[in-house]
């Protein structure tokens, strides 16, 4: 029996599609849709605007680090940069990085990081073993306005631009020989810090990063920043142009939806 | 107390309860206390999202104690699409809730599952 014909739904009748399915659907109408493959499954409603989608999936050893949102960049391991089994938040895998020499290198220019004065949302998941854990990503060259994250003892957790302001984060609240998640939000000019989803106390440096243009169309690194290398292992990375997180969140449970 | 007799029950009572998941904790839908003396039949259950652009897993699971126990799925990480609401469970497919029994639902997302279930009171 067509979807659309059973005798039991209530509202208006409709079929459902991929992508929407408003209304009230009963178990069997379920059921019928999902053989028939147009039952809506999870999509992030963020997805078009995701900029960078790093899983850091695939086989121990690997240099293959694969972008998986639609710009589809991809990276030049540089180093011992590889892709993990020992860690992992999610996939069974990460990105290791041994903090001397180790980074991936998008090669060319993007516009990924290019978020102008708007909103933004930059987080991932961290290990490490001992603090500082180094640098995260940045742009290069990294000359002004480039963008770069970096966790140091001296200004914990920050993100910035260089040669110019910050916001940071005291880092002491990050646990060694764990998974963290960081989030970066910035809405409408208002910068926040998230460690496990929890807002944290920021300092601003240089007049902050509120209202920072961000313009640069420049290559990304992930893995180093120009004061330090990433020792430790870095998952699920994901770059919105957009303010996902406005309040206090509980970081997603599995990983990063890739539509 | 024994589960009533459901040849002679001595009432039958409707009730509905609701639920809005503001967690992604499993929560208690509806108990069914142990010695009770009641058997509880779903006959309705909701599983509405509210939330106007993204999906929403849920799952509901049928529990063998009222506190703790071991939880068997209804409902496994379906999908709610937005905007949508699926009734698993129906008169045409009810589901009785015997002492010591409980329902719990789980959703992937805070503050996006609603749930309403409607069910008969036996005594």
């Amino acid at each position: 029996m067509p979807i659309h014909q059973t005798a039991r739904t209530f509202g208006a009748r409709r079929v459902p599609t991929t992508t929407t399915a408003s209304g009230c659907w009963q178990l069997g109408e379920v059921t019928q849709a999902r053989r028939a493959n147009i039952w809506p499954t999870d999509v992030d409603p963020f997805f078009s605007d995701v900029s960078l989608l790093m899983l850091f999936n695939g086989t121990s050893g690997s240099t293959t680090f694969t972008d998986s949102s639609s710009n589809g960049l991809a990276f030049t391991a540089s180093g011992n940069a590889q892709i993990s089994t020992v860690q992992s938040k999610f996939g069974g895998a990460s990105g290791f990085f041994d903090g001397t020499g180790d980074y991936i290198n998008s090669n060319t220019t993007t516009s990924a990081l290019t978020f102008g004065t708007g909103d933004f949302t930059i987080e991932f998941w961290l290990y490490f073993t001992s603090t500082p854990a180094g640098g995260v990503l940045q742009q290069t060259p990294t000359s002004a306005p480039a963008l770069y994250i970096n966790i140091d003892t001296t200004f914990g957790v920050r993100i910035g631009r260089h040669g110019a302001a910050q916001l940071s984060a005291a880092s002491d609240t990050l646990t060694a020989n764990a998974w963290n998640h960081l989030a970066f939000v910035r809405s409408s000019g208002n910068v926040k810090i998230f460690f496990d989803g929890v807002s944290q106390t920021v300092t601003n440096t240089g007049g902050g990063i509120g209202g920072y243009d961000y313009f640069a169309t420049r290559a990304i690194e992930i893995g180093r920043t120009a004061d330090a290398g990433l020792d430790g292992y870095i998952d699920s990375l994901r770059i919105t142009k957009a303010a996902r997180y406005s309040q206090n969140f509980t970081p997603q449970t599995t990983d990063f939806l890739t539509a | 107390m024994a589960a009533p007799n459901l040849s002679s029950p001595t009432s039958i009572t409707g009730k509905t309860t609701y639920l809005d998941l503001t967690s992604t904790s499993e929560t208690d839908l509806l108990v069914n206390a142990a010695s009770s003396g009641k058997a509880l039949r779903v006959t309705f259950l909701a599983l509405c999202n509210v939330d106007g652009t993204a999906t929403v897993d849920a799952t509901v699971k049928i529990h063998s104690a009222a506190s703790g126990g071991t939880g068997y799925e209804i409902v496994s990480t379906m999908t709610v699409p937005a905007d949508a609401t699926v009734t698993p469970l129906g008169r045409d497919l009810s589901l009785w809730l015997e002492e010591d029994r409980r329902l719990t639902v789980t959703a992937s997302a805070a503050d996006d599952l609603v749930v309403v279930c409607s069910y008969e009171e036996v005594a």
